[in-house]
């Protein structure tokens, strides 16, 4: 018979990479979130001192191009004499690791009750529907403060407690997406060959929402280290000497009108890594959420 | 053709399918009239063994349930659903599954029945992962490819994508798909209806080859007559949830018996006028599933309609060998 | 035909820049519709029947656009008409209904503000509020809307699919335009209420004597209701003439493929032929002949590209093979 269709040889994938590359903002905050996660990788190596080592002598040190600030520490110093870009860069490490971690596991649970829910419907879909509801009534803040008081600090427990909470986002839009799917005549074409429910939802209806819920996963590891720094910042989070950003905004707050950096630069490097998560993801769900695109 | 003697392949007995609207809570708040759809309602039907039932209606009369219930892809309300003397209905999740080699399903929308994400191969070479008996990859990939050359295309599209592929191709990969489980009966849910006209002959061309192939029996759901009538041995006429009409087709076409079966055949746009039965327009719109008619469903639009047909629902009448009608006006013509 | 046409296209060319290259969407079409008469045009999917008739109207959506050809309506061109003007004849002297009458009724607004909107926005009735509003009383009756005093009160989605069709009818006629264009009015509709609007159509246009242009994939459709069809295929005119004449004996080897492959209800014993192939990318259209590729009757000469050739009684075909 005839010869295919001549239609576009790439894939639907391929073309949302093209179209992603064609994005610049996109793409530059991509390479920022690169090199964020390289610093959180690579720490120990890169920083050029211990992250908790102070020198009192050094005490509120200014950054390298003010007066009396010296180049082995660009950045200046806090007020027990640590180096801030050492404790920037550790910093780096404990919000990019508790944002992955809460992400791949709020997404990974989420995903798979989201499925359950939306494919079965019926009393587990209720039952799951009615705690989303419940959980998402709480401001996100004050639960977290909240569980984090009963369970104490300490990085495991953040994120054990941002998971907790975490996991109902993308429940509700793989449910959602489930419900259209499940409408869908292929999954119909499944269970009429006698497929598993295991396999419609891995292997059929999993694949058609991973796009999305990689969007969604990137939206919310924004949302997520900003969390982290919040609680930080309030003293429930990572516990000194440790260095994270949270605690460092609270370390300069006294200080903030004769050192500013103690507290705005850590501040910036928040700015920074969310501001090019979000425009990353911006640029992905463009590229590949076929309902945006022509 | 069929042979009466032997007992039929797919047999309904009194189907019937409700949707309850309500969710939850307004079970109890609501009422279940005018919340419940009746999509099917006391169907009885029969499919010899190498048959071709037509089944044909208009939007809303119960035709695309009919075809899931048959496979019990939807579980009815009442009523059973025999294939091959097996209650499908009384069967377990397993032995139902390992039924499913046996029967399968076409749907209307070539670019909805196949997955996205999943190359053409996967999508054919599942039926023989299933069912065929396929155990190596290799002997797989030969039969898929074996199956896709068999429906029109060329073995090249298995590495390739629906995307790929125009609405044609993709109902070819449909039909490779149901063909790979090894069936006997088909459901082929509206075919070709989403097709270009020029695509829909050769569609309809393979599924009558690969009956004759296959030894097939089609279950042929559609809302156009003619496709219906060049395809089918026989025809079962549906009106909102019940069958008012079932014969062979040739005698459907050329003595009608149903005023609803007349004013279908009647409003089919024709090639020449002179074709064309006399006018016998319809007037009014398809009632509401969710509050059909009491007595004969079609009262309120029939032409002919008496006081009888608003309140008794009339019962199928043997008009001929194989041809039943329901309707009032053959009450007393009962052979 | 002596007379000035009421629509006259010549050598149009509407195209879609698109990622694979320009898509020459309409290529080269030109049709005539007099005042009066019924135009069927017949395609497949790709056929460029729609997009013709989104041209005339200035409806083609950016980027793409009118690349070359003339459109003429009562003698005027209109094809480079400004934006204004072109609004004032839409919906005024040429109107058209959609396929999907439920996404092109605004779902927000009452029938009666649809069709009060257009009323007044071309100015056809004298008086106020309460004429308006008798106009349109009128209109859904004349569409044939039982009870239409209370049923100009509610929204498109309160009306069934046949019910809303005759609503974008009413709309569309209320300007008393001379020229109506149908696209595909009854694809969406069962075959019962299919045959109910093809019914109004023919009986408006008894009544009112404008011009008439029915876009259909359906030769039924076209057949009982067209005086003249033309069968387009890949942005192409391949065949016109008269309805009657091009059912009975088709000249172009497409026309005759279409009427081959369609299940006949007079005739179900007659086995269907189906046309081969598939049907073409517009982003690479075949050279010559865009139906080459599937033509039975190909041969050499049907790689240059073919033109719409007359073939006298009102007749025209787009072959090498057919002779005057």
């Amino acid at each position: 018979m005839s010869a295919l269709a001549a239609a576009a040889p790439e894939t639907r994938f391929a073309a949302g990479l093209h179209a992603l590359r064609a994005n610049r903002a996109a793409m530059l905050s991509l390479l920022i979130v690169a090199g964020f996660a390289v610093l959180a990788l690579l720490a120990p190596w890169i920083a050029p001192h211990d992250p908790t080592e102070g020198d009192l002598l050094r005490r509120l040190q200014p950054p390298a191009w003010m007066e009396g600030g010296e180049a082995a520490y660009p950045l200046g110093c806090d007020a027990l004499g640590r180096d801030i870009l050492s404790r920037l860069i550790h910093g780096t490490r404990v919000s990019m690791s508790i944002g992955v971690a809460v992400v791949l596991a709020a997404t990974a649970i989420g995903a798979l009750l989201g499925l359950l829910a939306g494919y079965l419907r019926g009393g587990f879909d209720v039952a799951i529907s009615r705690v989303v509801d419940v959980l998402l009534g709480f401001p996100y803040l004050i639960f977290a403060i909240g569980l984090m008081a009963v369970m104490g600090p300490g990085l495991a427990n953040i994120v054990l407690v941002l998971v907790i909470k975490e996991w109902v986002m993308p429940c509700r839009v793989v449910r959602a997406e489930t419900l259209a799917a499940r409408e869908m005549d292929y999954v119909e074409a499944a269970r009429a060959l006698g497929e598993t429910t295991a396999h419609i939802l891995f292997r059929e209806i999993l694949p058609n929402i991973l796009s999305t819920l990689l969007v969604v996963a990137t939206f919310r590891m924004a949302a997520i280290i900003i969390i982290e720094a919040s609680l930080s910042f309030l003293g429930l989070g990572v516990q000194p000497p440790a260095a994270s950003w949270g605690s460092m905004i609270a370390d300069g707050r006294q200080f903030m009108l004769d050192a500013w950096w103690v507290s705005t630069l850590p501040g910036l490097a928040i700015l920074a890594l969310v501001l090019a998560i979000n425009i990353a993801s911006q640029g992905m769900r463009d590229a590949f959420d076929p309902g945006l695109r022509a | 053709m069929t042979d009466i003697a032997s007992p039929p392949l797919l047999r309904l007995v009194g189907v019937a399918k409700r949707y309850d609207l309500r969710r939850g809570l307004r079970r109890l708040l609501q009422p279940a009239e005018g919340n419940t759809v009746h999509a099917l309602d006391g169907v009885d039907l029969e499919i010899a063994r190498g048959e071709t039932l037509g089944v044909i209606g208009e939007s809303g009369c119960g035709k695309t349930t009919l075809g899931r219930v048959a496979l019990r892809l939807q579980e009815p309300s009442a009523g059973r659903v025999e294939f091959d003397g097996i209650d499908i209905g009384s069967l377990d999740a397993r032995r139902l599954r390992a039924l499913r080699k046996r029967m399968q399903i076409v749907f209307q929308d070539p670019y909805a029945s196949l997955n996205p994400r999943r190359s053409v191969g996967q999508i054919v070479g599942r039926g023989l992962a299933l069912h065929g008996g396929a155990t190596t990859s290799a002997e797989r990939h030969a039969r898929v490819a074996a199956l896709l050359e068999r429906v029109g295309l060329p073995r090249a599209a298995m590495a390739r994508f629906p995307h790929q592929f125009s609405g044609g191709q993709r109902q070819r990969v449909a039909i490779a798909r149901a063909l790979a489980a090894g069936p006997d009966f088909l459901v082929c849910d509206e075919p070709v209806s989403a097709l270009d006209v020029s695509i829909q002959a050769q569609i309809l061309a393979l599924l009558g080859e690969l009956k004759r192939d296959f030894g097939l029996t089609y279950l042929f759901i559609s809302h156009d007559l003619s496709v219906v009538a060049h395809v089918s041995d026989r025809v079962a006429v549906m009106y909102l949830g019940r069958v008012v009409e079932t014969g062979p087709s040739r005698r459907i076409l050329s003595a009608p018996a149903h005023p609803y079966t007349r004013a279908l055949l009647a409003a089919v746009p024709r090639l020449d006028a002179r074709d064309a039965p006399p006018r016998q327009r319809l007037t009014g719109d398809l009632p509401s599933p969710l509050r059909p008619p009491p007595g004969c469903r079609f009262h309120t639009r029939c032409p002919e309609a008496r006081e009888i047909c608003r309140r008794v629902s009339p019962a199928p009448i043997q008009l001929a060998q194989g041809h039943a009608v329901a309707c009032h006006l053959y009450s007393g013509a009962a052979p | 035909m002596s007379a000035a046409p009421l629509l006259s296209i010549r050598g149009l060319r509407t195209v879609f820049p698109t990622r694979q290259g320009l898509v020459r969407a309409v290529d080269g079409v030109d049709l005539d519709v007099a005042a009066g008469e019924c135009l069927g045009v017949v395609g497949e999917s790709g056929s460029g029947k729609s997009v013709t008739f989104q041209s005339v109207l200035g409806l083609v959506r950016p980027p793409g656009r009118i690349e070359a050809g003339e459109i003429r309506f009562d003698g005027r061109d209109i094809a480079g008409l400004p934006a204004d003007a072109l609004r004032a004849l839409r919906g005024g002297d040429i109107a058209m209904t959609m396929q999907d009458a439920l996404t092109a009724l605004n779902p927000a607004f009452t029938v009666e503000t649809q069709i009060v909107e257009t009323l007044r926005a071309h100015r056809r009735v004298q008086g106020g509020a309460r004429a308006l509003r008798a106009t349109a009383v009128e209109l859904l009756a004349r569409v044939g809307i039982p009870d239409p005093e209370s049923r100009l009160g509610q929204y498109p989605h309160q009306f069934s699919g046949g019910m809303r069709q005759r609503v974008m009818i009413a709309i569309a006629i209320a300007c008393r335009p001379r020229l109506l264009i149908a696209d595909e009015p009854t694809t969406a509709l069962d075959v019962t209420i299919q045959a109910q609007v093809l019914d109004l159509l023919a009986a408006m246009r008894a009544e009112s004597g404008m011009g008439m242009v029915l876009i259909s994939h359906d030769l039924g459709v076209v057949a009982s209701h067209c005086d003249r069809v033309a069968v387009m295929y890949g942005g192409q005119v391949v065949e016109s003439g008269p309805t009657r004449a091009v059912i009975d004996a088709p000249r172009h080897p497409y026309t005759r493929g279409l009427l081959r492959s369609r299940p006949d209800l007079a005739h179900p014993e007659r086995p269907i032929v189906p046309i081969g192939g598939q049907i073409p990318d517009p982003a690479a259209p075949p050279p010559g002949c865009r139906f080459r590729p599937r033509c039975p009757e190909a041969g050499p000469g049907c790689d240059a590209p073919v033109a719409l050739r007359d073939l006298g009684a009102g007749r025209a075909a787009r072959c090498v093979r057919v002779a005057a």
